[in-house]
Parts: structure tokens; sequence; C-alpha cells
């Protein structure tokens, strides 16, 4: 949700972030297939895997919006693992500029869903912000419970800005984050319904995605 | 069939087995002994690391952490032992050491697996020579590097110097064993390793599931045993994704020596074959017959696990797959398997009326649909399960019910084929409107996207089969008058099949006639497979099938042809005609759920029933070239297999374009992906229980003169026989048997061995 850079919180982040326990980290390795965990779907037309000069390897996805369909899925599929943040580095290419935003999710092992706030969101009351049009690599990072926007568990969709409306929607405060495994993480970039790239393709790529443990959050660590 | 399942029928009946750790247990040196750990507190998945107690650790695949986990340990010396476990978390947290049972070793010591020759070793990034000394200590520095992430390898070539020109050779691996470097230093064992496997050191590799260890604990001096279980390769690879931080700075890993452990022959031999045929053939059996070295979430290889770890699984608890569970597990000898088989067997209800049911609890499959061809499939079970192993007791096992037994159930299933099906006038009809392969009907087998029913061809296909082996049962127990009403009908079923279902314009046999007397043919390739496997098809019928599937011949109104018909590499379409041509199209799409039209999630080519393909459908295939062109007429189709296996090891599942895995069907819920290698055991060697005995008829391919199947169990006896071109007549060394690769053999329950003597009258098996 945070862009590079943009916000006082990203010094918070990285202290943070460096007592954290790496327990993902996405280099796109020759010897596994992609095509293993990860899914696209939506308005995505194609993904392949490709390598920077420097030897670090992304995956670039074709996007292709179309008219009721503005919103593309990349899905990384997990090995049901525990973490409460994570980040990964994005680019566009091929937008002339046009807005393109970034959301997230993650499947939970029970079922439930979890939605964070997007690339650019800082606070309850604030907006995404589109990704970088200049080419260049923007880092999106989450925290759970921080970042999260909504939890769909047992039909029911948890909000921490609503509260007591009813019997459908409830607050989480008080919820142990301590204990939950996610098998998957959705990644929606998204134009606009009235976009100049409806009907068009660009190129969004992704690395380095890291799933983390913030130390100390899980029970039982030695 | 798959994809429109919730997690239905196991659930039903399933009861996990949580078998409590005791305190003090009893083993013999050299047997294995199952000991069980559960952390049970963690959402994510875990893997535990056993200390056997004699100085070796001995780590799990993955799995959920609130199951029961079941390892099997093995010591060679007698002796008390104090074993304890610990668990890890693949995100990095590790548990307390908590005690496992005591163990009274008892016997002689048992010889340890010898070792194999490791001939070279080699890492990446390269390090310049690495020696190793003859009990595996390594003269290496390790890898050391800027980074964290940065991968690095540890290559095994296994075995002596092959002779120059030759193909690299194969050898059963059971244990790889790593050491921390010698002198104690704790960071250079790696902390995150997995296990790959190849035929040659050039690759490619292919992951063994149940060997990866993300944030293993420091083994200090204890050997790390990793179960391989009989994989069979010609090189290892440990591969470090993630490097031990260095305190001076840096990231690396070291070992201080290494071992692999076997060197057995392996299950299926082949004389003559590439290494690649070796390592296809037990490494296919090894992933999807007994599931061996993959990742069971549940700790158990009859539950299916989700992506990313999807891999093989043993058989399905539901009477859907009772026939094919009972090919793949009745010739080994692996009581804990069979006995469960059994019970299954013997818990699946059979209705007062015949009718054998989905499972318990569960009349339909799915809730939803009554499959008829559960009264073939169930008797199919029973009898070769009884005529493989010769065990009285299984027939007479009680449904835990009704009390009726099992031959009991068995009989009346044929019955109500013979009765209430039309069994008795050739071919399967099924009148239930829910069942009549009209528009408002549900389907009525396995394909159960396609609205099939009333006369139904891979129901009558099916019922075929069923007679035959039913037959050979019943004569065995001494029923000659029912064994021979149940052969007599065989021509006039075969008769029937030809006259109901073949579509002469198109050359092929048809899916279904529906109760309005519709005929209905998309191209299914699994039922034409199966007619021709089965022997229901004539000579000229079946090469008008096969040049049909091999796109040598176009028949009009095919979406899919030529080349495209075996596109997907593991076995052909399911269908060669779009689902959407029919008018209206005689598919269930789950109240909307699939769409079949172009750009839908249904669409073809992006559903596995609606041209995508199923891998099991090969096991058909390779038997229906066989039946109709010999030996050699399975090896272009064999080719194809293997070259697609070599690329991945078959595990994959990939998504569609909606980001649902419907393409194909071989990982997950297709436990009948293992009849593909099980070719091995009734195509190749031509071997299937008949009423005498075992019926030995190979069926060598020319470049392949000699093979052999190991450990063997028929009759309650363990055998390896072997088929061989260069043999006249049967050998028999104790459990070693030599059969001529021609001609016909009996193995007898006593264990001798004859020419199969043809009785008059009686029909080429």
């Amino acid at each position: 949700m945070k862009p590079l850079l943009s916000s006082a919180l990203l010094f918070f982040a990285a202290a943070c972030a460096a007592e954290a326990r790496v327990v993902y980290h996405e280099t796109f390795p020759d010897f596994r297939d992609p095509g293993h965990y990860t899914r696209i779907a939506e308005s995505c037309s194609d993904w392949k895997i490709l390598t920077e000069p420097d030897g670090t390897r992304f995956m670039r996805v074709t996007v292709a919006p179309v008219p009721g369909h503005p919103r593309a899925l990349v899905l990384w599929d997990l090995v049901p693992i525990q973490f409460n943040s994570f980040s990964i580095e994005v680019r566009i290419k091929g937008t002339d500029g046009a807005p393109v935003y970034l959301g997230s999710a993650a499947m939970e092992r029970n079922g439930s869903s979890f939605v964070f706030k997007s690339f650019g969101e800082t606070g309850s009351d604030s907006k995404p912000l589109p990704l970088p049009a200049d080419g260049s690599w923007a880092r999106y990072e989450v925290s759970i419970p921080a970042d999260l926007k909504t939890i769909h568990m047992e039909g029911k969709e948890v909000s921490p800005f609503v509260h007591g409306i009813g019997d459908a929607l409830s607050t989480w405060e008080g919820m142990d984050f301590s204990n939950r495994a996610f098998t998957a993480l959705f990644l929606h970039p998204e134009v606009p319904p009235a976009s100049p790239l409806i009907g068009k393709t660009f190129t969004i790529d992704f690395r380095l995605l890291e799933l983390r443990d913030v130390a100390g959050s899980s029970p039982s660590q030695k | 069939m798959k994809r429109f399942s919730p997690h239905w029928t196991l659930a039903i009946v399933f009861g996990a087995s949580l078998l409590p750790c005791h305190a003090e247990q009893t083993s013999t040196t050299g047997a294995p002994l199952t000991l069980h750990a559960s952390e049970g507190k963690r959402q994510e998945m875990i893997y535990y690391v056993w200390d056997a107690g004699d100085g070796r650790l001995v780590p799990t695949a993955r799995g959920f952490a609130e199951v029961v986990a079941p390892v099997d340990l093995t010591w060679w010396k007698p002796g008390a032992i104090q074993t304890s476990w610990r668990v890890v978390g693949v995100s990095g947290w590790v548990g307390d050491v908590m005690p496992g049972p005591k163990v009274e070793v008892t016997g002689k010591p048992a010889e340890q697996p010898s070792s194999l020759v490791i001939r070279k070793v080699e890492a990446s990034p390269s390090s310049g020579n690495i020696s190793i000394s003859p009990t595996g200590d390594l003269g290496w520095n390790g890898v050391k590097q800027n980074a964290e992430f940065l991968p690095s390898t540890l290559t095994l070539s296994l075995g002596d110097e092959g002779k120059p020109g030759t193909d690299p050779s194969v050898f059963r691996v059971d244990w790889l064993v790593l050491t921390a470097p010698h002198g104690g230093e704790k960071s250079m064992f790696p902390g995150h390793f997995f296990v790959e496997s190849a035929v040659s050191p050039s690759g490619p590799w292919h992951p063994v599931a149940s060997a990866d260890f993300p944030f293993f604990p420091d083994p200090k001096d204890k050997e790390v045993w990793i179960p391989l279980r009989g994989l069979v390769a010609g090189a290892l690879r440990i591969v470090v994704p993630r490097g031990n931080p260095f305190p001076g700075g840096g990231f690396g890993w070291s070992l201080g020596s290494v071992r692999v452990l076997g060197g057995a022959e392996p299950k299926f031999g082949l004389v003559g074959a590439q290494a690649a045929d070796v390592a296809a053939w037990n490494n296919l059996w090894l992933n999807f017959g007994v599931a061996g070295n993959e990742v069971h979430q549940k700790f158990d290889p009859w539950w299916e696990t989700n992506r990313p770890l999807d891999g093989g699984m043993v058989c399905i608890p539901s009477c859907e797959w009772l026939a094919w569970g009972a090919l793949k597990l009745s010739w080994l000898d692996n009581p804990t398997l069979n006995k469960r088989l059994e019970s299954y067997i013997a818990g699946n209800p059979v209705g007062p009326d015949g009718y054998v049911w989905a499972a318990p609890g569960s009349e339909k499959h799915l809730g939803h649909s009554r499959h008829n061809d559960y009264n073939s499939i169930y008797p199919m079970a029973v009898a070769h399960h009884y005529l493989m192993r010769r065990d009285p007791a299984f027939l007479e096992m009680k449904d835990p019910t009704t009390g009726e037994s099992v031959l009991s159930k068995a009989r009346r299933a044929m019955d109500y084929q013979l009765d209430v099906l039309g069994g008795r006038e050739g071919v399967i009809t099924t009148k239930d409107p829910e069942n009549d392969g009209t528009q408002t009907s549900k389907g009525s087998n396995y394909w159960d996207f396609w609205l099939s029913g009333y006369k139904d061809a891979f129901g009558t296909a099916f019922f075929y089969e069923s007679l035959k082996i039913m037959a050979e049962l019943e004569s065995a127990l001494g029923n000659e008058s029912r064994a021979a009403e149940l052969r007599a009908l065989r021509p006039k079923v075969r008769e029937a099949f030809n006259a109901t279902f073949w579509d002469e314009k198109a050359g092929r046999y048809i899916g279904w006639i529906d109760a309005n007397g519709k005929r209905q043919d998309f191209g299914f390739t699994c039922v034409n497979a199966m007619a021709l496997a089965y022997g229901l098809a004539d000579k000229e019928r079946a090469e008008r099938v096969l040049s049909w599937l091999d796109g040598e011949r176009t028949v009009e109104g095919d979406d899919s042809t030529g080349k495209d018909i075996y596109g997907l590499g593991i076995a052909p379409r399911v269908n060669t005609v779009e689902a959407r041509r029919g008018t209206p199209p005689p598919v269930n799409t789950w109240n909307g759920a699939v769409n079949i039209e172009p750009g839908g999630n249904g669409e073809f080519g992006q559903q596995i029933q609606n041209g995508g393909a199923v891998f099991f459908t090969s096991y058909y295939d390779l038997h229906a070239r066989q039946k109709s062109r010999g030996p050699e007429g399975i090896m272009n189709r064999w080719r194809g297999i293997e070259a697609e296996f070599s690329k991945d090891q078959l595990r994959r599942d990939p998504s569609n374009k909606f980001g649902f895995c419907e393409i194909v069907g071989i990982t997950r819920e297709f436990p009948e992906s293992g009849l593909v290698p099980y070719f091995f055991i009734d195509g190749l060697m031509g071997m299937r229980p008949v009423t005498k005995g075992l019926r030995i008829a190979p069926q060598l391919p020319k470049d392949w003169p000699s093979a052999t199947v190991r450990d063997f169990y028929f009759a309650g006896k363990n055998y390896t026989i072997t088929a061989d071109a260069k043999a006249k007549d049967p050998v028999i060394r104790g459990a070693e048997i030599t059969v001529p690769a021609t001609g016909a053999w009996l193995l007898t329950p006593e264990g001798k061995v004859s020419a199969e003597e043809k009785e008059a009258g009686a029909e080429q098996p």
C-alpha cells in the first residue's frame, strides 16, 4: 500500500522489516516452474519470466482490460504458511501515463479472505495512488493487520471502520492474528472503467515477492 | 470425475485414524516401525524431524499440523532406543524436542542399505574439484555468496562411470544421508534445502516433493536420513535456495558428508530400454501408483493435496475408484494399504435392490446422480482383489451396517446388472429419468459433465469386463454353472455393443443413446480406447478407431483433428467435438457454473471434460494399441508419455485463462493416473489373475527383450517375475520366476508354473 519513498511510515516499516523473518522469497528461479504456483486470470492475457541485465528474474504479465473487466488477477498459490507482512516490487510499461492501480488480498486456509489497502493507501480516508508510470520499480508493502481493509469470513464482511451495524458487520478488534495461515495471495492490477487502456494492452512486471513473519508474533518460536 | 466436486465423498467415508503414541514399542531389526507425532495447534504446514535414537535424524514430508503424522523408522541393531521428535513450521518456527516412544529392537543385527557409488560431485556456483571419500566424506569448503537468496546446488552423479556412448544408468535410491561439516561449524548445514532427481546430471531435474525442508534445524553431530523410497535416478541434486548468514558476512552452506543408499534393482526392470524408460516406468509408479514421495497434506495418501503441492495419491474410497484401486494395490505386499482397501470394499453399501452406492451414506455421486457403472465396478474390485490375493476371509468380510458378506454383495451387484440394467440383453440400459441420457437427466458414470445414460457405452464396456472377471471368480469358487452363464453372455454383449454403439460413418463408437433414441457422439476417446482394450472391437473397427485417434483420418464435424487430438501430450483429448455442438449440448453445466460457449470457463480446451485430457485414458489407450497392433503398437504412444513425463514428472495442473486448474487431470483427485504405470504389469508382462492362478502372457516390444517385476504379491507370496525372450521354458528359483516372452503361462497359487492350457471353447483372455 505504500509507494516507495512516499511516506514517513516507510522508515518504520523498514525498521520492522529488520526484525522480521523472511518466510518466502520469490526469485523465479529456473529450478521451479512458476506455472506450478502462479496463475493469471480476469483481464490477464499472458505471462512469462524474463531476466534483467543484472540477472534479476521477474514475471511479466500482459494485461488486456476490456469493458466490464478492467481488473486483472495474478495469483500465488502458497504452501499454507503464516506471515504478517509482505512486499513486492511492481513496474508497469505501455500505459502512456494512464493510471493503473494495484490492490491485493490473501486467502486464509479456513476460507476467509483478507482484503488489503491498495498501493498508496495509507489510512482509512486516503485513496489509492496509481503505480508510477515512468517505468520504474515501485514497492508495494502490506502489514497485517495494519493494512487490512476488510475480512470476508463465514459469510460476513468484517471491517475496522464500521461498528455495530447489524450482525453482518463487526470489527476485528481483539481478533487474534497470530495463528493464521494463508494459501493464496491475489494481486489485482486495475484500471478505471473509463481508462484509455480499455481495449489496449500493457504489461506489469512483478519481482521479489517476500513474505515475512515479524519476530515474536508467532507463538512457540525457537 | 473432478472439479465440480467439493470434498464430498472423502468426508463421508473417512475417519482419520488417530493412532496414539505408545510409550513403549517393540520392533525387529531390519523391519520398519511406524511411529506418530502431532503438533496439533498450528494452521500452517509443518514437518517433523524424528531422532531415531541411534544417531539418525529422519524428516517427514510437509503436512498439516493438526493431523497425526506417521513416520516409518527402521533399526538395524538390537537394543533399547529412546526416540524423540520436533516440529518445524514452514514459516520458520521450531518446536521443543518432544519425547517419542521407547523402542525395544530385537533380533540379530541386520545389514543397512548399501551405499551407491557417487562417481562425481559438482557444486554450483563452482568451487573447483570436490573430493569424496569411499565413506562419503566431502573435501569441500562449501558455498559462500554475497546475497542470501542466491540458489546453489550440489550435484551427485550416481554409479560407476558408464561406458562411452551408452546411456547413463539409473539406480534405485532409498536414502540420502547428509551430515554437517566436521568440526561443529553449526551454521554451515543448509537451513533450507530440497532434493531433486534426474536421469542424468545434465537434467532435466525434478523435485522430490516430500524432500523439501525449510528452516531445517541444525543437526549438529547427527546424520540426516532423507527417505527417497525407491526413487529411480541417475543423479541427485541438493538445492539450497537460501544461504545461512555467516558471522563475518556473506551467506552459504556446506556439508561434511554425503551418502546415497540404495542400489537394489528397481521394481520394474527392462533390458534394452533407455535409462529414461526405466526411470519413467518406476517413477510414474512411485508418484502416481503408491504416491510414495508426494506431499500428503493430511499425512495420508488417500487424501488429495492442494496446489502448489498437489501430486499423486493412492486411491479414493468411493466406489468410482474401487476397481482401479484394486488394480493398483492388490499386487502389493502392503497389508496397511490392502486392509484399508478391503475395509472400503466391505463398507461400500449395496442397496436392497442391488444398486451399488457411491459410498457409505451417499447413494449418489456427489449426492447428485446415480452412477450405474458402480454395479460393474464393485464386482470387478472384489473379483480382482480376491483372485490376486486368494484370501477367503476377504470374501467373507461383513458390511458393518448390514452384515452382508463382500461376496454376496458382489453377486447381487452383478444380478442387478443382469436383471435390472438390461445386461442379459447385452447393453446396459438405465430407464430412471435421472439417468436416461436426455437433457433433463444427470449423467450416469465417471464422466459427470456429460449426460450419458439410457444405453451407455462406457457402462456397457465396464459390464463386459465385469462379466469376465466375475466368471473367473465364480469358477475359482467352484460355481461353474454361474461362471458359464456369465461367460456365455460375453459374445452377446460384444455383438450388442457393436450393433448399438458403432457409428459406421464416423468410424468410432458413440457415447450413448438417450431414451428418445438420440445418438450422442462427441468423439469420446476414452470410451473408444476402453472398447478396444476390452476386446469389444474387431480388427477392422479397431484400426478405424486408432486411425482417427492418431489423426490420420479426420471425422467430419470434429473440432480437434490431426495432431491436436494428442495436443496435450499425456492422453488424447477427452472429446474431439466441442460440447456446444450439441443441439442442445448434452452436458451438465452445474446450474450454469460451467459455460461451454467460446470465451466461457468451460469452452473447448479449457475444461477437462470438454477438450481437456485425463491421464488415465492412456492406460486404456496403451491396451487398445497392444491388443490391436501387438507389442510394437504401444511404442509411439509410450514415447509420447515418456517425453511428457521427462519434462516435469507430470507434476502439472495448469491453469486455464480463468484461473482454474481444469485443463488436465493428473494430480490431486486422479489416483487413476497410477493405472498408466500399471500397464507394465497387465500390459507388458500380461499378468492378470484368472481362475487357476496368475496368467502371464508377455507382450514385449522387440527393443525390450526382457522385463521384470519385483515384489509381486500373488496368493500370499512375493515373487520376482521375469519375461525373457531368450528363455525357452519357465524356470523357478525360489521366488524368482522366469517365463519365455512369448506364449501364455500360468503361475498357480501353489507357486507352480506351466504353459497355459487352453480349454475347449474357452474365450481368449
